[in-house]
């Protein structure tokens, strides 16, 4: 029982323990839920691109207003919805396919937030930003992440209906009155929003870790959208809190530690998965 | 008649470096704000210094820009602070061969401390070496000793205002020991950001306990930080400190567990911007030391 404890329970008699388990759970809700959209619409990467944009958003706000919670966040936002709005305009107004815009822009903000804080005294620091600091969440991170979670979630039961025909049938979805191109913009934007609130904790890399890895662990055990959203959403509470003790025990960074957790449980069920595993895809090849 | 044509251009390329006019100022190119001012104590109306890195920029991030490597090359003489805070350096140097020029006063003054990085254990040197006044001493040396190589002519006004800045180095030393000595021994504990302040605490007689290692950039995990906590409520120590150039973050979360004091902010990678109360080395010393006492003293 004893050992147990300490293994399980003792870690959390740290507050900077109870913090940032408290706001990688938070975002987990959030970010699995987001990561199955952004799985099944392809958008995987494009969420990667659009977590280094935030960049120069984050280190402008910083030289403008200081070191507020609030400050960063609108940096962030901006930053991230010029990305996403403008490779939209592109892709409409252009010859540029979508996929093309965001590269290039991604790219083109990112290389701006390395000019900036390679030139200027900002306390944004690039390992921060890409691998953030799970263990020094503060109050108004905390705050923050439980908003944009609130936010997400909400989002997603008043307009279940539209992001599942949207993501499965999209065609149908216009077909039948749908604003698709409402529901893409949201989705894109209450991307930017989780990834805006976990770049304060965990760092977009790593936060996107968090979105992706539980959402496609997901998608290879179940069918139903509604089932695989709520396993994502348990394989990322799960994977946080492991990821933190772990990180609390065997003195690994935490944030790559939580990420470490996640993408096992994506390699098991990779190999493993009963119907979309490799393992059985291989002995269904070896038999025929 | 290849080999001679080769000669003849190396030979005009030797003149041009060496021959610029007498009376122009040597130009030095520095990669820390310290050694900025180092040099322009130093060299006084004789150089013409150009500090690569700004002051409150954090030189574990820093990067030269293409205008910065133009300036690099171009020098008559490069200081950097050495010790591997500058991992680029080696690959400028590669490219345009004016290693002769580079001084990495770091690699050589005579207390260098080596830090056990936690995940590897194997020993880093610490590259904070101008937060020991000795090794300031000596840096003042080793300047004047490479401007006078330079221009042997100027020799006495060189050794004159080094003297001077020397003066000024051993009189904080003498006032930053009568300040110490008001902390009883088991009051000095020293936990901050990263790991900067080690060689101030070898002067001391400090126990430093970073978050962070040795760069601003090294990740923190669960175990250290946990650590961090017992060891700030075991020893009852009654102030921690942020820096100006490092994520404030842990910090804030160990006072807020703790109930430690913010002891206030110190400056650990160099001097800070004009108007910071820390923008020379003499008024940067004195400010660390000062809320390192106040914040610590009974």
């Amino acid at each position: 029982m004893s050992a147990l404890h300490d293994i399980l329970l003792a870690p959390f008699s740290y507050e900077f323990m109870r913090r940032g388990v408290l706001s990688a759970f938070l975002l987990g809700i959030s970010g699995g839920l987001l990561g199955c959209v952004l799985i099944l619409r392809r958008l995987a990467l494009m969420g990667d691109a659009l977590s280094h944009s935030l960049l120069p958003g984050v280190a402008a706000a910083w030289l403008l207003f200081g070191t507020s919670t609030a400050a960063l966040f609108f940096g962030g936002l901006a930053a991230g919805l010029l990305t996403a709005l403008g490779s939209a305009l592109l892709s409409r107004l252009t010859r540029v396919k979508e996929d093309a815009a965001f590269g290039s822009l991604f790219i083109l903000f990112f290389a701006a937030g390395v000019a900036l804080i390679s030139k200027l005294p900002t306390r944004v620091n690039l390992a921060d930003f890409l691998f953030g600091n799970i263990l020094g969440v503060s109050d108004s991170d905390l705050r923050l992440a439980a908003v944009v979670s609130g936010v997400t979630v909400a989002a997603f039961v008043i307009f279940y209906r539209s992001i599942l025909l949207e993501t499965f049938d999209p065609v149908f979805h216009r077909a039948t009155g749908g604003r698709g191109g409402l529901v893409h913009m949201g989705f894109l934007t209450l991307t930017v929003l989780n990834l805006v609130a976990a770049m304060q904790t965990m760092g977009v890399v790593l936060a996107l870790g968090l979105f992706l890895l539980p959402a496609v662990s997901a998608y290879l055990w179940c069918d139903r959208f509604i089932t695989m959203l709520l396993m994502s959403v348990g394989v990322g509470l799960l994977g946080s809190l492991v990821g933190i003790l772990v990180s609390f025990h065997a003195g690994i960074a935490s944030g790559a530690a939580v990420v470490l957790c996640l993408g096992a449980v994506f390699v098991a069920s990779a190999l493993f998965s009963p119907r979309y595993g490799a393992i059985r895809a291989l002995r269904a090849g070896g038999k025929g | 008649m290849r080999p001679t044509r080769a000669l003849m251009v190396l030979a005009a390329a030797c003149a041009a470096a060496a021959g610029r006019a007498p009376g122009a100022p040597i130009r030095v190119v520095t990669l820390s704000t310290v050694l900025t001012e180092v040099a322009r104590e130093v060299g006084g109306t004789e150089v013409s210094v150009s500090g690569l890195v700004q002051p409150g920029v954090d030189p574990h991030e820093f990067n030269p820009s293409p205008a910065d490597v133009r300036k690099l090359v171009d020098a008559d003489l490069v200081l950097a602070s050495g010790l591997r805070l500058e991992p680029y350096l080696d690959r400028v140097v590669a490219s345009s061969a004016s290693a002769g020029l580079v001084v990495a006063v770091g690699d050589r003054v005579p207390l260098v401390l080596s830090v056990a990085e936690a995940p590897s254990g194997a020993a880093e040197k610490d590259p904070h070496w101008w937060h020991s006044i000795g090794n300031m001493i000596f840096a003042t040396e080793l300047v004047r000793s490479e401007l006078t190589r330079l221009r042997p002519a100027s020799a006495e006004a060189f050794a004159a205002n080094a003297g001077r800045y020397r003066q000024r180095l051993e009189a904080l030393g003498s006032w930053a020991s009568r300040e110490v000595a008001r902390l009883p021994a088991g009051r000095r504990f020293l936990v901050t950001s990263h790991d900067a302040f080690g060689y101030l605490a070898h002067d001391y007689g400090f126990t430093v306990r970073p978050v962070g290692g040795l760069s601003t950039e090294s990740e923190v995990d669960a175990r250290r930080l946990s650590q961090l906590v017992d060891f700030v409520r075991a020893e009852r120590v009654r102030a921690v400190f942020v820096e100006s150039s490092a994520s404030p973050k842990f910090i804030e979360n160990l006072l807020q567990e703790t109930g430690a004091r913010l002891g206030g902010t110190l400056y650990a990678d160099g001097l800070g911007p004009a108007g910071s109360g820390a923008e020379d080395y003499v008024s940067m010393y004195r400010h660390n030391l000062s809320a390192i006492v106040g914040a610590l003293a009974p």
